[in-house]
């Protein structure tokens, strides 16, 4: 298999609403952003995956909208609507069937034009669960409920999560929520849905990503060090809350495996340097940590108490401030790779971490993390 | 020029919406399953031989090993089941049947392998946790649908 | 092109107007399991899926994850990809290159529409952006009426050249036992149905049906130990158009047009008329079934209802068209680009019984949809380059 590397990023700078470009502006923007960091025209991109979601739109067939913006006309385009990630997966996909060169990955969503709840309340069974009212904020209550019952997990521990992410967004000129927190504020915020708190759920937000990735040969005809895919590897598990143990998140263990699979990594703990992950809510990266296999099952909270993770401690995690600090749905996958891709290269600027060789990126799809996707990336 | 127009004007918002009714089919599974529910107070399940996990709501085919599941194979559960896990919401959007403060659990009916999942109303919050006895407290004017359960309740408890 | 990728299972509903015996998730079951039947295949031998549908049809966010347990995905990758119309075949290809990269073995990709749980119009109107142009020239049957006038105008071309696109199409549908509509029409029933926009009549357009659709795509070695006559991919390619419909040149199909010269160059195929044996194309409504040969490049520009009458595109003509019945005797939308992939791997099997076209090597599968978007896929008997 050939290699693919990321050669081009651009991200917008995320806010609770942008009022004055629409989703296609945001679209334009990152696509001649991550031209100009790659070095490349659009003529040198020979086929585009766009990533977009017609709920969050409010719009049939959301992609038709981006079509210009992202400079498809005339070239190989397709669509994936989830998590941004799978879209950079599919764009890896396509040039490693030797179709391709060069894929343009672009992902946007305006939290701020919808009603979110009743969003994400249209991803339940509209027999059985929706007509509960379920939506993304209760459905992970229930989870992080799930991860104390049966593994004892602590909402202090989660809490830390929230003001390590919440700091590190200081150093990120892109997050949205850049905060100085105090455990105590986390856990006296206002419950929105027991046990989670205000502050531990990432906000609403707008915004567009986009990366490009090449082949070695098309590589050189960019400016940038390209950053190499290593491995990908997802998987999913059972939709209805009911059938799934919450607090084991099988999939990400099968998505991880494959992923390190592929990537060659026996011990991820040693080889990996650092993680970007999917911390929707706080507790989300304690347990995306244990189904990542950087610890026993019910340890992730000890990783956050002992520092672990910090921005310089010896596996730092989502240093950008993740999603908690940034919440931009389908966008935030795309750019936990492009937050591995600046740590990389070495251009993260203030959130700049010493050792990043090796990046593990991490998204998810549907209720709980039901579908899991991860992405390693390294320098060679 | 430009920029000061910037300046002096606020971007326009359109307010608008997508209103889409649906019709959704329930098929030959769930319709037996509600139809139990609605004329008989029944909660049903179905049975993996394979797999031995007893699913409800009712499946045509097991979410796992994917073998059929015929009518046969089903069996009655609960009604009343232990609370797994729950959260309190704190919240209020028009998806919502009832008005918060209630709850959201997932519920081990009696009998069955797999959990349902529910409301949680008509006793004091606070003092569920897991493991709690729940039992159902079904509609006065069953439709056919979910909400014929209209919420779980503590047994022993108020409401019911 | 890389690795060597074939069809060696297809598998599909009942098409109707509404499906009440079966939900969503059972439906795509359905084809699921026809899929694997016809491949025998094993779900455990499948390690990937990728599923399409358009969003509002069912009003059902994140399809990939509520389908899993339809799909037979637990614990398997699987993503979705929607892109309108041409899902479908937007699907396939995505099943191509899954394998083709290496990544997956056996790959299933599944299209599916309840089209019965929504006002389907209703649904479409709201691809024109919301700001400016939902309210005036929106969904499918506006700007296809405009396509067809434009082209009748330019070529002398009558409403009665149309019509005869429904007759054979609707006539085909009687060989297969999975279409929707499975009753014969005249020209004078199309002449006479209900006027919609002008020249549009309802037999001049596609139905909306539930259904699903599965097709197994496999890696060179499963396939040839697999199958008997495995179904190869030999060219893939998508072209999209612009965002607005009011830039659209309706002169021309030009995404039909690039894509099929696309896949035609990788395929090595220079006399398409001549050496193709068959084609499914995507035609929803009557009049594609004339300008869009000519985008194709299977006849020239105007010759397209000659073409027609003189009955080369009928079952044991020259280039037969639709054996299936097409999209106008069944449309499912998200399974439907994957129907007409599906029904030509068929062909290539050569299991498609009454609707064989004895013989058949090559074949040309197409989608349409989106902003005046194209599909095209060629699939053959013989193991591509
Ligand atoms: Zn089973």
């Amino acid at each position: 298999m050939k290699k693919v590397g990321v050669v081009g990023i651009a991200q917008t700078r995320f806010e609770r609403r942008i009022t004055d470009r629409n989703y296609a502006d945001l679209v334009y923007e990152v696509t001649t952003g991550a031209l100009e960091d790659a070095g490349m025209t659009i003529q040198q991109i020979d086929n585009v995956v766009t990533v977009s979601n017609d709920f969050l739109d409010g719009r049939t067939i959301s992609s038709m909208a981006v079509m210009d913006a992202c400079g498809a006309y005339g070239k190989n385009v397709s669509t994936v609507e989830g998590d941004g990630m799978f879209g950079v997966v599919y764009g890896a996909m396509r040039i490693w069937s030797d179709s391709f060169g060069t894929t343009l990955i672009v992902a946007h969503s305006k939290g701020s034009d919808g009603p979110s709840n009743l969003i994400t309340n249209a991803m339940f069974d509209p027999i059985y669960h929706r007509p509960l009212g379920l939506d993304a904020i209760s459905s992970a209550a229930l989870q992080a409920r799930a991860y104390m019952d049966r593994l004892g997990a602590d909402p202090e521990d989660w809490a830390r999560a929230s003001v390590k992410n919440h700091g590190n967004a200081k150093k990120n000129p892109f997050a949205q929520l850049p905060l100085d927190l105090t455990v105590e504020e986390v856990l006296s915020s206002r419950p929105v849905a027991d046990p989670l708190k205000l502050l531990d759920c990432s906000p609403i937000s707008d915004g567009a990503c986009a990366i490009i990735l090449a082949d070695e040969e098309n590589a050189h005809e960019s400016r940038q060090r390209p950053v190499w895919i290593k491995g990908v590897g997802y998987a999913a598990e059972l939709h209805y809350l009911g059938d799934r143990d919450l607090s084991r998140p099988i999939a990400l263990v099968e998505a991880a495996k494959r992923g390190y699979k592929m990537a060659g990594i026996g011990n991820p703990g040693r080889e990996i340097d650092f993680l970007e992950v999917y911390d929707a809510f706080s507790y989300m990266e304690p347990l995306w940590l244990e189904g990542l296999g950087f610890c026993e099952a019910g340890e992730g909270g000890k990783l956050l108490r002992d520092g672990i993770t910090e921005l310089n401690g010896s596996m730092p995690v989502n240093a950008s401030g993740g999603v908690l600090s940034a919440h931009a749905v389908l966008v935030a996958g795309l750019v936990r790779v492009a937050e591995v891709v600046l740590q990389i290269r070495g251009t993260a600027g203030n959130h700049q971490i010493e050792r990043a060789r090796i990046g593990l990126a991490h998204g998810i799809n549907g209720p709980c993390g039901q579908s899991h996707c991860v992405v390693i990336l390294g320098d060679y | 020029m430009e920029d000061q127009w910037r300046r002096e004007t606020k971007p326009i918002d359109f307010e608008g919406g997508i209103f889409m009714p649906y019709s959704w089919t329930v098929g030959r599974v769930g319709s037996r399953f509600f139809i139990e529910l609605r004329d008989n107070g029944r909660i049903m399940a179905s049975a993996c031989r394979k797999c031995k996990d007893i699913w409800v709501p009712p499946r045509m085919r097991c979410p796992v090993c994917f073998s059929e599941i015929d009518e046969d194979a089903w069996v009655e559960i609960g009604p009343e089941g232990t609370l797994r896990h729950y959260t309190v919401v704190r919240y209020d959007h028009k998806a919502q049947p009832i008005k918060p403060p209630f709850a959201y659990a997932i519920i081990d009916l009696d009998g069955a392998t797999r959990g349902f999942t529910h409301l949680v109303y008509g006793t004091e919050l606070e003092d569920l946790k897991s493991g709690t006895r729940l039992k159902p407290v079904f509609a006065l004017d069953p439709q056919g649908n979910i909400l014929d359960i209209e919420y779980f309740t503590p047994v022993g408890g108020q409401g019911g | 092109m890389g690795r060597r990728v074939a069809i060696i299972g297809f598998g599909q509903t009942h098409h109707s107007a509404r499906r009440w015996d079966v939900n969503g998730l059972e439906l795509i079951q359905e084809a699921v399991v026809r899929a694997l039947d016809d491949a025998e295949m094993t779900l455990e031998e499948i390690d990937a899926v990728v599923i399409g549908n358009m969003d509002h049809f069912e009003g059902i966010n994140y399809v990939d994850t509520w389908s899993v347990e339809g799909a037979g995905a637990f614990m398997k990758p699987i993503f979705k990809v929607t892109t309108g119309g041409t899902t479908g075949t937007t699907v396939a290809i995505a099943a191509y290159y899954h394998v083709a990269s290496g990544l997956f073995n056996n790959v299933m990709a599944i299209g599916w529409e309840k089209n019965s749980e929504s006002d389907t119009t209703g649904a479409i109107i709201t691809c024109s952006d919301p700001v400016w142009d939902r309210f005036s020239y929106s969904g499918a049957i506006p700007s296809l009426a405009v396509e067809a006038s434009a082209y009748m105008r330019e070529y002398g071309v009558t409403e009665e050249d149309g019509a005869r696109v429904t007759v054979r199409d609707r006539g085909n549908a009687m060989n297969n036992p999975y279409a929707h509509l499975r009753e014969a029409v005249t020209i004078e029933d199309v002449m006479y149905s209900q006027m919609l926009t002008e020249p549009i009549k309802l037999l001049d357009i596609c139905p909306r049906s539930d259904g699903a659709a599965a097709v197994i795509f496999s890696r060179e070695d499963v396939a040839e130990k697999r199958c008997p006559k495995p179904a190869w991919i030999h060219a893939v390619s998508v072209r999209h158009d612009t965002t607005w419909f009011g830039d659209i040149d309706y002169t021309r199909l030009t995404s039909l047009e690039g894509a099929s010269k696309e896949v035609f160059r990788i395929a090595g195929i220079k006399e398409p008329v001549k050496e193709l044996d068959v084609c499914e194309l995507y035609l929803p409504y009557s009049f594609a079934g004339l300008k869009w040969m000519e985008s194709i490049g299977l006849c020239g520009p105007g010759e397209a209802p000659r073409f027609v009458a003189d009955g080369h595109t009928d079952m044991g003509g020259t280039l037969p068209v639709n054996p299936s019945g097409g999209v106008l005797s069944t449309n499912c939308i998200g399974a439907t680009g994957l129907l007409r992939v599906g029904e030509t791997a068929l062909q290539i099997f050569g299991r498609a019984e009454k609707r064989q076209v004895e013989g058949a090597r090559l074949a040309m599968a197409t989608g349409f949809g989106g902003c005046f978007w194209s599909d095209a896929l060629i699939v053959g008997a013989g193991k591509p380059q």
